[in-house]
């Protein structure tokens, strides 16, 4: 972690895990914020996020453990939010030349809901499963100060912060396979997670003209 | 309907609403929660008292009267799972936010203890 630290912070949050990745993380002098329970899969979302406005990050890079994510990339997101070209990067991993292969089944979950959001967004979303992702400063505000309700999956986050009027960007990046651990996905949960992430959407367009009238009118003279 | 179930209706009623009362008076209910209840006891009460009442309305909808019961109670039953889920639903979120702020401030302690 530290040998590819770019002269950003790190912050890793521990959700609430037995093993000693607090005393390893201390150990490497990397900064740990621990949930005493564990707060399901989209937990640590919040303590990163309200981490961030706490503290005035200007931006937030989203991270996964798992060694899927490359810190060589990171810049590839972040200068778009340091040129104030976009509000959210994501980092795609089906833009540009292919090294991240996923299953079939799995490619369709995601061209289903990329075919959504594009219809939405009106411009192309690929990758819209992405853990790989980058905030400018507001967003952290939209989602640590009005939105403060659960968020389930990636795609809600994409459409909230779409509605909030943030621009969202998609740039190619490399990624491993995961090295540890093992995906959220069984076979049950990927048969509900369609519907799921159907729900997810339809539960954010309900959203959309309160967010519009509220937000944007109070934080965005 | 036949006495004895009206006499069974009006006890069960009044069982269940001093019941609810005791539970309330223990402090193991609180009585926003137990509205809900409350009003059921009630039903469980009037229906047997205003018994013509109650037949009309079933006549109405075309059901017997024993059916127009299960009818109610299912809707009772659902309207109260609705309003059980949404609090779920915000405890959820509130002790998600409380699991973020502690472990941001036990962050804050240690800084603190450190210097």
């Amino acid at each position: 972690m530290n040998a590819n630290n770019f002269g950003y912070d790190i912050i890793v949050v521990d959700n609430g895990s037995f093993d000693d990745t607090k005393i390893i993380c201390e150990g490497m002098n990397v900064k740990t914020l621990s949930h005493c329970i564990n707060s399901d899969i989209n937990g640590t979302w919040k303590t990163y996020l309200n981490y961030a406005h706490k503290n005035d990050y200007d931006i937030v890079c989203q991270f996964d453990g798992d060694g899927q994510h490359l810190a060589k990339e990171l810049p590839k997101i972040i200068n778009p939010i340091k040129n104030k070209e976009a509000n959210q990067v994501i980092g795609s991993r089906f833009l540009g030349n292919k090294t991240f292969q996923s299953s079939f089944t799995r490619r369709i979950g995601i061209g289903l809901f990329s075919f959504i959001l594009s219809r939405i967004f009106k411009y192309k979303i690929k990758d819209v499963t992405s853990g790989f992702i980058a905030f400018d400063r507001r967003i952290i505000n939209f989602f640590s100060t009005y939105y403060k309700a659960e968020i389930n999956d990636p795609n809600q986050t994409h459409l909230l912060s779409f509605f909030s009027g943030a621009k969202i960007i998609e740039v190619p990046v490399e990624m491993n396979l995961r090295m540890h651990g093992s995906s959220l996905y069984n076979w049950l949960n990927s048969l509900i997670y369609p519907f799921n992430g159907l729900f997810n959407i339809i539960g954010c367009l309900l959203l959309k003209k309160e967010i519009r009238k509220d937000w944007t009118k109070k934080y965005e003279p | 309907m036949n006495l004895n179930l009206q006499i069974l209706s009006l006890i069960l009623g009044i069982v269940f609403f001093l019941v609810i009362l005791y539970n309330i008076r223990r402090r193991k209910l609180s009585p926003s929660y137990s509205v809900l209840w409350i009003i059921l006891s009630f039903i469980l009460i009037i229906i047997p008292i205003f018994q013509s009442v109650f037949i009309n309305i079933a006549r109405f909808f075309g059901v017997y009267a024993e059916n127009l019961i299960y009818i109610l109670l299912i809707g009772f039953l659902l309207i109260y799972v609705l309003y059980i889920t949404s609090k779920v639903v915000r405890l959820n979120n509130q002790v998600k936010e409380l699991i973020s702020n502690a472990a941001i401030l036990e962050d804050e302690v240690k800084e603190l203890k450190k210097k």
